[in-house]
């Protein structure tokens, strides 16, 4: 488990539309040794993005239950077989990560690309219940 | 009359693009009897977007990222230094899932031989 100083999401979700500019902050320090996840949302979805280069698919396992989404990877670096290690700054690499969202969420509604080492999750909004008024229909 | 101008300042070899933040990538290195093999941590770049230039002795690994979602682009920049014991000719670069591999054989005079032992 890393420490990390992203900020949960659990004890912000009043700040929820502040949370990409924290990201997008802490990224610019990309050296600081960690897999960063953003989180954004627009009118239709939310968005998570997970940096995981070298990660192939059955790396990374996605849960959905309730309302959270648990996202989970493991990445392994080894020197290759005959070969000797003149500097090592990679990590092997292992995050897991809950996101709670303000309403139970679809699994089969959820889709998930890996591209290029980046990692995109994309979770639909329900929409809101609407009130309804109940039309009174007078005794004829 | 011919008028000439004379730089101020002189030209830079690398020229940034101020929007665009750089970002040194985590690079491992490793090393047999045949090659030197670089392997860089990427995320975020596409098979179009990289550069890997060799000169002399100078190896740029230089790749450009568009901006994805809310993050803005950046370009991954890294420099080093290759012993001559490297044949240029032969370098080559693989990109996938975000990592860069890099590979730079060595020149056939400078790997390590055995030396036959005849009998009198």
């Amino acid at each position: 488990m890393f420490l990390t100083p992203f900020v949960s999401l659990d004890r912000s979700r009043a700040a929820w539309p502040d949370i990409s500019r924290e990201f997008g902050r802490l990224f610019e320090r990309f050296d600081a040794d960690l897999v960063g996840v953003s989180a954004s949302d627009d009118a239709t979805h939310w968005t998570l993005r997970a940096w995981v280069p070298g990660f192939a698919v059955d790396d990374v396992k996605l849960d959905a239950t309730g309302d959270a989404l648990t996202l989970r990877g493991v990445r392994k670096v080894e020197a290759p077989e005959g070969w000797a290690v003149h500097r090592r700054e990679r990590e092997a690499l292992q995050f897991s990560r809950i996101f709670r969202f303000p309403q139970p969420i679809d699994a089969d509604q959820i889709t998930a690309t890996l591209v290029d080492g980046v990692l995109t999750v994309r979770v639909p909004k329900r929409p809101e219940v609407q009130p309804r008024t109940v039309p009174i229909v007078p005794q004829a | 009359m011919s008028t000439e101008t004379v730089p101020s300042t002189p030209t830079p070899t690398h020229t940034y693009d101020t929007n665009r933040p750089v970002v040194s990538p985590r690079v491992d290195i490793y090393e047999n009897a045949d090659a030197i093999r670089l392997v860089a941590d990427v995320p975020g770049t596409r098979d179009a977007d990289v550069r890997v230039t060799l000169d002399k002795q100078e190896l740029t690994l230089e790749a450009d990222v568009p901006p994805i979602g809310e993050f803005r682009a950046f370009r991954y920049r890294r420099v080093f230094l290759v012993s001559r014991g490297i044949d240029p000719d032969r370098v080559s670069a693989e990109l996938k899932a975000g990592v860069l591999t890099v590979h730079l054989p060595k020149r056939d005079e400078l790997k390590p031989r055995r030396i036959h032992v005849g009998t009198a």
